[in-house]
């Protein structure tokens, strides 16, 4: 493993967040062909990030009680006719 | 065209946005209060619905805003985003730059279903060990796939800074989940 991981492991991360210039591919390009710790570096995280975004927790379920709270709530603007006050400004 | 109906919101979407939003922010009181304001800006803004797309995913649309929101409010009220500790970066890497660990925890990617939800079990304990900052930051761009210029703006920090939590972030997080995952095989 090279002295320069911890510079490559930085760009790595970066190569998720943004587009590098060619010069910085290049040399990631080279560095990964060599480095097994960085290129197991990067396609960990890539894996993360597909299986973040195609997979769902599993969270908790919304409380009953706030559940019923909320449904209380709407039931009371929808009365009230939210809908002919002016839009909130955002 | 389809209509709004927001009197079934709350049996209909109550639960799927919760969840969504419960895992985005990992706070029961936190996750309650934008699913209310999304119900409430979903009110008021029903006029502007236009009739295409579902109705849940209008409403998912109003509650991804409403939870960069609450991440924006949130971290304003912080002292000033830390970018993190150094020591994890001193953790993996020796003085003059070599890795110290093994940075890899994953060989394939959980595809039974025990052992993806042991796997989101495993990483939400690991997102606990990261700073708030780290956190939201990698939140908001793994999981919401913000751009990076919105999550700069919600969190307040320098493109730069979003580079350097969001780097220390993935580090701790490969840390944490390695070992406990999916080891990759030797080489
Ligand atoms: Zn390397």
């Amino acid at each position: 493993m090279g002295k320069s991981c911890q510079k490559y492991a930085k760009l790595v991360s970066e190569s998720l967040d943004r587009p590098l210039n060619l010069v910085e591919k290049i040399k990631l390009r080279i560095h990964l062909w060599m480095c097994a710790y960085c290129s197991g570096f990067l396609r960990n995280a890539q894996k993360l990030r597909s299986f973040l975004q195609e997979d769902q927790e599993v969270s908790p379920p919304l409380p009953p009680q706030k559940q019923q709270e909320l449904k209380k709530l709407v039931q009371k603007n929808i009365e009230e006719g939210t809908d002919s006050n002016p839009p909130p400004d955002e | 065209m389809s209509e709004l109906k927001p009197e079934q919101w709350v049996d209909e979407y109550g639960d799927y946005l919760y969840r969504y939003a419960y895992s985005r922010l990992r706070n029961a009181e936190a996750a309650e209060e934008v699913l209310q304001e999304t119900l409430l800006a979903g009110l008021k803004a029903q006029s502007q619905y236009e009739g295409r797309g579902s109705e849940r995913g209008w409403l998912l649309a109003i509650l991804k805003r409403k939870i960069i929101d609450f991440v924006r409010a949130r971290s304003r009220t912080q002292s000033a985003s830390q970018l993190g500790e150094e020591d994890i970066e001193e953790a993996f890497f020796s003085a003059d730059g070599r890795w110290k660990e093994d940075p890899r925890f994953l060989k394939e990617s959980p595809e039974k279903e025990i052992e993806r939800q042991e796997f989101w079990q495993k990483l939400s304990s690991c997102l606990e060990g990261l700073s708030q900052a780290q956190q939201d930051a990698f939140i908001l761009r793994e999981l919401e796939g913000q751009s990076t210029e919105s999550i700069c703006e919600a969190l307040q920090v320098t493109t730069t800074n979003l580079g350097v939590l969001l780097y220390r972030g993935r580090l701790k997080l490969a840390r944490c989940l390695r070992g406990h995952f999916f080891q990759e095989a030797e080489v």
